[in-house]
């Protein structure tokens, strides 16, 4: 009787079953969250990802995961700048400091490696998922301004 | 000394909980049982209290469409009877004056009651349920988060809102029991 007459008694009790709830919740969470990451971590696509400046330098990086395009790049430990477009994905400007140029109309255009040759990406890096085996490669090439044609990479 | 009218309202109290836990059997962790057995504990005292909580779950546990595990049975046993327990501690220090006199904030207490003995409860369940299927304990309490979130949060509405009703009437029948016309 004298402790339902003591509110700060209540309000502690309150507080109590706050902090058992919101722990409840919060662990709730945190297990969804990391059982999520471990899942896609094991979804990821393993591809060969290569990179050619355009000056007959071209690297490969073997054995890269990621689950699209773009996280692929990242964890291949390159240094990709562009601009995100919403909806329509993230434009490429740049990829290890070597930017895209408007006056030499010089571009970064990705190409997927098919039965028939290098095919140009449909797609914003970020948008497209990858498959396992894929080989993807960046080209930074001439894109000719008016009919907007770049040629695939030799 | 129990006598037959007590035996009886405590074997309504027993029948009403099981009828209930069959009748809400599809919606999973939802039971006005937890309710019931703590105020068996309120009216009669923690001994009989703990008895009730352990009565319905040697029979509910036995014939449960869920299946049975002596285990799981066992556990589920001694953790209801804390709900009977709890209600006895409880109502030394509440009177029926105070339950009307007081009801916000018993109400409130008691939500907070039968949200900490579920929470209680869930634990020692989920414990039980990890030693027995050989699950890594983390990962069964874990799991069991959701179960509990709804089995906490259903007995937080029930106890804050249906403990005063029914200790209002049932201390009452059995006070008249006690000391008026009916007492044995």
């Amino acid at each position: 009787m004298v402790f339902i007459r003591n509110k700060w008694f209540l309000a502690l009790v309150c507080i109590l079953c706050w902090a058992v709830a919101a722990s409840l919740l919060s662990g709730y969470y945190y297990y969804q969250y990391t059982d999520l990451v471990s899942r896609l971590e094991k979804s990821k696509a393993v591809i060969n990802l290569g990179i050619d400046y355009g000056n007959g330098t071209r690297v490969w990086f073997n054995g890269t995961r990621g689950l699209t395009l773009y996280d692929a790049m990242l964890e291949a430990g390159w240094r990709v700048d562009g601009e995100s477009y919403g909806a329509m994905g993230f434009y490429v400007k740049a990829i290890n400091g070597v930017e895209q140029s408007i006056e030499q109309s010089m571009y970064w255009t990705w190409w997927l490696w098919t039965s028939l040759g290098w095919a140009h990406g449909g797609s914003a890096c970020d948008k497209y998922v990858l498959s396992n085996g894929e080989a993807i490669l960046w080209y930074y090439s001439y894109v000719d301004p008016k009919t907007l044609e770049v040629k695939s990479p030799p | 000394m129990l006598n037959s009218r007590k035996v009886s309202l405590i074997a309504v109290i027993v029948a009403a909980s099981l009828s209930s836990n069959y009748i809400l059997i599809g919606i999973a962790n939802f039971k006005i049982m937890d309710l019931l057995v703590f105020i068996s504990g309120f009216i009669f005292g923690s001994l009989i209290g703990a008895s009730v909580g352990v009565l319905i779950w040697a029979i509910y546990g036995v014939l449960n469409p869920y299946g049975f595990v002596p285990q799981i049975w066992i556990a589920t046993m001694l953790s209801e009877s804390v709900y009977g327990i709890a209600g006895g501690i409880l109502s030394r220090s509440l009177s029926i004056v105070s339950l009307s006199s007081n009801k916000t904030l018993v109400s409130i207490l008691f939500s907070a009651t039968g949200f900490l003995l579920t929470f209680i409860y869930d634990i020692a369940t989920n414990i039980a349920f990890a030693l027995t299927f050989n699950v890594p304990l983390i990962v069964a309490l874990i799991t069991g988060i959701p179960f509990a979130i709804i089995h906490q949060a259903s007995n937080t509405v029930l106890f804050g809102i249906c403990s005063i009703p029914l200790l209002t009437v049932l201390k009452k029948i059995y006070r008249e029991w006690s000391h008026g016309v009916y007492k044995e």
